[in-house]
């Protein structure tokens, strides 16, 4: 815990102290809650704007509920809904009852669900009433929260917020941050220059299930005073029109996905109020970078994180790019080509990922160097096979391991190009479309391989591993295929 | 199939089948801006493959027509 006394003035209360330990649920009302009754806080889309009093109200409600369907101070609770503002008060009020709230994303398919709820063992599950329809992405959903008791477990620890994270080996690592692990996070944003402050606005299309939603957006705008806005639709003029909902200076919060949305408007309305916009989940392009700056004459800034410790570093008025400064009261180092942060303890639950920390550091899996001059870090890119899908993180082998589970399949080699890709060698009797048919039920959306590429023969290396270089893959799709097309000549010419 | 594989600069063969909700932001995005059709977000949420984009562009151009 930081100094509180480093905090910046603003309407909200001073961050509360305590030790490595955990924080009572009060900290709810002092850190996120607090604030004039009247005052909007939250808006989504052209929906009436949320006001101080009316969150505290929904989220008493909530809790009230929640208590009902057998949630206790130490118990466990996970959350399955889009961004939304159902999910803010059930967050929030989990939370207020003094229990631990696991965040699951609405995208999992229900077999990924069902598995995520057998690891955690909840005691409520807040799911919605109806799945979100497809199409394009949106800055929030209608979300009706239904609430099922189950025969999980309490929680065992101090923690408030548990996140699944892909699992390089196979099972997700379970990730657990304590009130106090918050509290400090919006401590360092506090004391980074360039993020809004009271009375400023942002407009976040960052989910609010992870780390950069949700504590870079959602508890940081409740903590600070800022008025934080979800965009009805994810287009860049859907973006535009929620900028220019209000006149306060605002910021724009996402991914480099957004960056490109928002460089498809061929002519930009000028927008004084907007003041920047900050990125995470992974690096811009140069060209990207300098496109937005051309287009839109503001300010880019960049912010590298992860789950387990949330903000690390930033570049929020990109004057070092592609440097980053260390948020304050955090250590960062690299070892061995590798970027280390400092943690106080281990952030997993359990045995999955534990070997990553040691000592009061945690190994990021992120290759980087440290400037001895200036403290600031290069981040140079995964050491594992984590890849970025429109922000959100996609390992590569938690890919691989699900399309080689599946008995259609002999052998697969998963790679990430423009989409993710898998090559593989079909079992006797499967075919393509049932490895699609058997992956869309096991893998959200997102993770799931884009372009499916049947080879009749798996190329090796003189050990007999798979082969993963992209030319020897694609020589062996020519090859199956011209064997293919052959076979057909033959079979017409009989 | 052009329209989506401009997003990406991809060739049009490097286009999956199976159509993404980016590909879905990017194509409302082209229909409204250089066509000026403006979809609203029921008939995107019935696409879901390139071939089911193919049929919702034939139908707005016999509508055009």
């Amino acid at each position: 815990m930081k100094d509180v006394a480093a905090a910046p003035a603003n309407s909200m209360g001073a961050l509360p102290q305590a030790p490595s330990g955990s924080l009572g649920p009060e900290w709810v009302d002092e850190v996120l809650l607090r604030g004039p009754g009247g005052e909007p806080c939250l808006f989504f889309g052209a929906d009436d704007p949320v006001t101080r009093d009316g969150l505290r109200r929904l989220v008493q409600e909530r809790q009230a509920a929640l208590g009902a369907a057998g949630l206790r101070r130490g118990g466990s609770a996970a959350i399955r809904l889009a961004p939304s503002l159902e999910l803010v008060v059930q967050l929030l009020a989990c939370w207020r009852a003094g229990a631990r709230a696991a965040l699951l994303d609405h995208r999992l398919t229900p077999f990924e669900a069902e598995r995520a709820l057998e690891r955690l063992a909840p005691q409520v599950v807040v799911t919605a009433e109806h799945p979100v329809p497809g199409g394009p992405p949106r800055g929030h959903y209608p979300q009706r929260a239904v609430l099922t008791a189950r025969p999980g477990r309490p929680a065992e620890g101090p923690h408030a917020l548990v996140q699944l994270s892909s699992g390089s080996t196979g099972p997700a690592k379970v990730i657990g941050r304590t009130a106090a692990d918050l509290v400090a996070e919006l401590d360092r944003y506090a004391r980074i220059d360039g993020v809004p402050r009271a009375g400023e606005r942002m407009v976040s299309l960052a989910s609010p299930v992870h780390v950069l939603g949700l504590v870079g957006g959602l508890l940081h705008c409740l903590h600070a005073g800022v008025r934080l806005a979800f965009p009805e639709r994810v287009t860049a003029r859907g973006v535009l029109d929620a900028v220019a909902a209000g006149p306060e200076p605002t910021t724009l919060l996402g991914v480099p996905f957004h960056l490109e949305l928002l460089g498809w408007h061929p002519d930009p309305p000028r927008l004084p109020q907007l003041t920047g916009m900050t990125t995470g989940g992974e690096p811009v392009r140069a060209e990207l970078h300098e496109a937005f700056v051309d287009r839109y004459g503001v300010r880019l800034g960049c912010m590298y994180g992860m789950t387990e410790v949330g903000v690390i570093a930033t570049d929020l008025h990109g004057a070092h790019r592609p440097e980053l400064t260390p948020a304050p009261g955090l250590g960062v180092r690299a070892v061995d080509g590798e970027l280390l942060v400092s943690a106080a303890r281990s952030p997993y639950l359990d045995d999955a990922g534990a070997e990553r920390w040691a000592d009061g550091w945690l190994r990021t899996r992120d290759g980087g160097s440290v400037d001895a001059a200036t403290g600031r870090v290069l981040v140079r890119g995964r050491l594992d096979s984590q890849v970025s899908v429109g922000g959100l993180k996609v390992d590569l082998t938690e890919v691989e391991h699900t399309v080689l589970a599946l008995p259609e399949v002999e052998s697969a080699v998963v790679l990430h190009g423009s989409v993710i890709e898998a090559y593989l060698v079909l079992a006797p009797g499967g075919t393509a479309a049932r490895v699609e048919e058997q992956l869309a039920g096991r893998l959200a959306a997102y993770k799931r391989p884009r372009l499916l590429h049947v080879l009749g023969q798996m190329p090796r290396t003189a050990t007999g591993k798979p082969v993963r270089e992209r030319s020897a893959l694609a020589a062996a799709v020519a090859t199956t295929a011209a064997a293919a097309s052959a076979a057909a000549s033959a079979g017409s010419g009989r | 199939m052009a329209l989506l594989a401009e997003f990406g600069g991809r060739a049009p063969q490097e286009v999956p089948e199976r159509v993404d909700s980016m590909e879905l932001a990017w194509l409302a995005h082209v229909l409204e801006q250089r066509h000026g059709w403006p979809l609203d977000d029921d008939a995107l949420s019935r696409i879901a493959t390139v071939a089911d984009a193919a049929r919702l562009l034939e139908g707005l151009r016999a509508a055009e027509r």
